[in-house]
């Protein structure tokens, strides 16, 4: 037996999934050659061969076993007539009666509880015990999967996937940066190291497919809280604005209550001063004096890959800005209530209205000219903070400061895990990698294909390792990747 | 240069390390602090532009009464990096004077009052007169402590607690001449007695003791000298004795002495600051060398 077998039947058997999917089969007068636990393994045979979801390949992932595997796996059974091999038409009607059992009885383009737990339990089974505690923080990101149905003519609404619908993504291509697909978004929540904390690999620990008339936000949301409730504790939530964007009922407040604590870029509009609370300017998630100055609450978040000078630039308004902000003065309650702190009565900054903190040093920036008629965060210590304040763009730093910076590149974690599911090289999901109609199918290969790939990161994870500590004996540095990005001032130099 | 060719200088000046926005701050600043010479008109410019770079960075509004306010001038004084010592003197005494023409209201200016300079020294004839108001006192104490006081304060330059706590042991003929040791206070030392003190001094010194030379009983008491300085009191053909300007000839012929205004003259020196930081790294000498120096006999 391949080691990659056995890893996959290992995977399968630890899950449970294979054998609750088997109990939900219906029952057969004959015996049915093809079990649901020799399909998924020969769909992660296919996979991890580089080929795609075609269930034809299925089959000859499976024939081109050893043929003690096949005879244990049942590719091979002995008939009244003979030897007899596994068949397409087999290899279809299993797939069909899964994907049957597995489906809603009214097919309305989002995944099953059933389906969501067999993705789940899959997932979780192919994180070895080594790697399960070793970080808390994941990093969420969904992405395209076009169907293999044509879409709809015009002024028609049939298709071949009646669950399919019309989608926008956002290309890198050259040409128009966004255009509209028809199928399925697939969300997932990648597995990245703490903040500050050693690497860890970055393995894909849950995923939610979905049509695209249905909010992915909103999808990996329950999928992301049933993870506390299976004894698995949320940590840092990395995502960019297309989730933090949405109402705070559907993100935030959900998965802050679940003790996730969020790392996200803010939309535009979620930018900037929005409002105020006891005279506070509430701003990207955080509270300030009434007095800052207005470029500083205008910061934005640096571009990638901006240049040295213009990111200690932005470090020092950054600075400059947190000098202003409401410290937490307690944590929240029971309720979300919290309190926070004056700047000036924290010793932060300089204010004619705390005339205690006018003999601090004039390192500190000085409120030029207080308010005439002070509001309760100047002419209070501190003041209590309601959940509902912020509570779309309230996050674990604050935005966009250095720390948010560094934090919030940890999320390239969950683009990793989408790029190579569409690595021409290996598998790559694009239209016509699978050809099978509906969600549930196709939910699971996506779920098979991101198995597959946490195998992958674990090879390449365990190398690495070993690499490292080989060159650490000789006394040598690890490994690092070269620099692969030129600027323009690299090009002007002369050679 | 006039006027207008400054005026013409300053809205054209713009250079490509300061920044667009910190550049018109400063074009906009230094064209309302009235007339100016070009350098002048240059050196304000530059003064306002750096200020605008670091409070714009720092997010402030590029507007005078924002980055010319006191605080923030001072906040870019003390903590702008990269700056040196002087630059940073330099600079916000710029700015102070932009933000005096431009923003007057934020600091109004300060109300003039007189400055302390040095106290003349006597002259040789007055120091005459004062030593022989001392002889004509009607007790021999009195004259002893009166000759005393003239003597420390003209001749070796002490004052106050240090003139009040000198007993008559504490001076002494050695080292080639005669030395007050100052024992108390914030800088004891051995003193060099001025040669043409010495006699008198010694005298006065035979007759304390171990007693206060000034007299009084206690040192700490603020008023012993009150009473010798009221009877030295020589109506109108004497100024007023003051041990200030006692001291003031002590400084004046120990200068001459050692030659000190030849020196820093030549150095092009006129306040002794920095001088001092120099020479707070030197040796001082020992005792003969001083005595040699300071109580010779030429004086």
């Amino acid at each position: 037996m391949s080691v990659l077998l056995e890893a996959i039947e290992d995977i399968l058997d630890a899950s449970g999934a294979a054998a609750q999917i088997q109990a939900l089969l219906p029952a057969s007068v004959r015996h049915r050659q093809l079990t649901a636990r020799t399909l998924l393994t020969g769909m992660m045979l296919t996979l991890a061969d580089g080929r795609p979801a075609h269930l034809t390949r299925v089959r000859q992932a499976l024939l081109a076993l050893p043929q003690a595997d096949q005879e244990r796996l049942g590719v091979t059974v002995t008939w009244k007539t003979g030897p007899h091999q596994l068949t397409y038409r087999q290899t279809e009607h299993t797939t069909r009666l899964i994907a049957r059992a597995l489906a809603k009885d009214q097919p309305d383009g989002a995944p099953s509880a059933a389906l969501q737990a067999f993705c789940d339990a899959l997932l979780e089974a192919s994180i070895p015990a080594a790697h399960k505690n070793s970080s808390s923080a994941l990093a969420a990101d969904w992405t395209d999967v076009e169907t293999w149905s044509r879409p709809p003519r015009h002024g028609s609404t049939s298709c071949a996937d009646p669950e399919a619908s019309w989608g926008h993504r956002t290309t890198n291509l050259p040409g128009p940066k966004g255009e509209m697909f028809f199928g399925y978004y697939l969300s997932l929540a990648a597995m990245t190291r703490e903040d500050n904390g050693p690497p860890v690999p970055e393995l894909t620990r849950r995923m939610t497919a979905g049509s695209c008339d249905h909010d992915p936000a909103r999808a990996l949301v329950p999928v992301l809280l049933s993870m506390p409730a299976a004894g698995i504790p949320l940590g840092d939530i990395i995502d960019d604005s297309g989730y933090a964007h949405r109402d705070a009922q559907a993100w935030a407040i959900p998965l802050r209550r679940a003790g996730a604590q969020l790392v996200q870029d803010l939309h535009p509009h979620d930018r900037g001063p929005r409002g105020t609370h006891d005279g506070a300017i509430i701003a990207n998630g955080c509270l300030y004096c009434p007095c800052t100055p207005p470029a500083l609450l205008q910061l934005g978040p640096l571009p990638p890959g901006a240049p040295a000078g213009d990111i200690a630039a932005h470090d020092q308004q950054a600075a400059e800005l947190a000098r202003h902000k409401l410290g937490k003065h307690t944590g929240d309650d029971a309720d979300g209530y919290h309190r926070v702190t004056c700047p000036a009565a924290a010793g932060k900054i300089r204010c004619p209205l705390r005339p205690q903190s006018m003999t601090l040093d004039r390192d500190r920036p000085e409120i030029l000219t207080p308010p005439g008629h002070p509001p309760a965060c100047c002419t209070q210590q501190t003041i209590t903070v309601p959940p509902d304040v912020a509570a779309k763009t309230r996050q674990k730093h604050d935005y966009p400061s250095a720390d948010w910076r560094r934090s919030y590149s940890r999320r390239t974690s969950a683009e990793r895990a989408n790029s190579t599911l569409k690595d021409t090289a290996t598998t790559n999901i694009a239209r016509g990698w699978c050809r099978l109609f509906g969600l549930t199918p196709l939910t699971l290969w996506l779920a098979c294909a991101l198995v597959i790939r946490n195998q992958r990161i674990l090879i390449a994870w365990d190398a690495r390792q070993h690499d490292n500590a080989r060159r650490a004996a000789a006394g040598l540095p690890p490994r690092t990747r070269k620099r692969r990005r030129t600027s323009l001032a690299q090009l002007a130099a002369p050679p | 240069m006039t006027t207008a060719a400054t005026q013409a200088y300053i809205a054209r000046w713009g250079p490509p390390s300061v920044s667009v926005s910190a550049a018109g701050f400063a074009r906009a600043a230094v064209a309302r602090c009235g007339d100016l010479g070009r350098e002048r008109a240059k050196n304000l410019l530059w003064a306002a532009a750096r200020l605008g770079d670091y409070g714009i960075a720092l997010g402030m509004a590029a507007a005078p009464e924002v980055l010319l306010h006191p605080s923030v001038i001072e906040r870019f004084a003390a903590h702008s990096p990269g700056l040196s010592p002087s630059a940073r003197r330099t600079l916000r005494t710029n700015l102070r004077f932009i933000a005096r023409r431009v923003v007057p209201a934020l600091r109004p200016g300060d109300a003039p009052l007189g400055r302390e300079r040095a106290k003349p020294p006597y002259t040789p004839a007055e120091i005459a007169g004062f030593l022989a108001l001392a002889d004509a006192q009607p007790t021999t104490g009195r004259r002893m402590r009166a000759s005393a006081l003239i003597c420390l304060a003209a001749g070796a330059g002490l004052t106050g607690g240090d003139l009040r706590a000198v007993r008559g042991t504490d001076v002494a003929r050695r080292s080639g001449g005669v030395v007050a040791v100052v024992r108390g206070g914030r800088a004891p030392r051995a003193v060099p007695v001025l040669a043409r003190y010495h006699a008198r001094l010694l005298e006065a010194a035979a007759f304390a003791g171990d007693r206060l030379i000034c007299g009084g009983r206690d040192p700490h008491r603020r008023n012993v000298t009150c009473p010798l300085v009221s009877s030295l009191a020589g109506g109108t053909g004497l100024p007023a004795l003051d041990t200030s300007r006692l001291r003031s000839t002590w400084l004046a012929d120990a200068a001459a002495l050692i030659g000190l205004p030849a020196f820093m003259h030549a150095a092009g020196i006129t306040c002794s600051q920095r001088l001092g930081d120099i020479i707070a790294t030197l040796d001082p000498g020992d005792e003969a060398a001083v005595v040699a120096l300071l109580g010779g006999s030429a004086r």
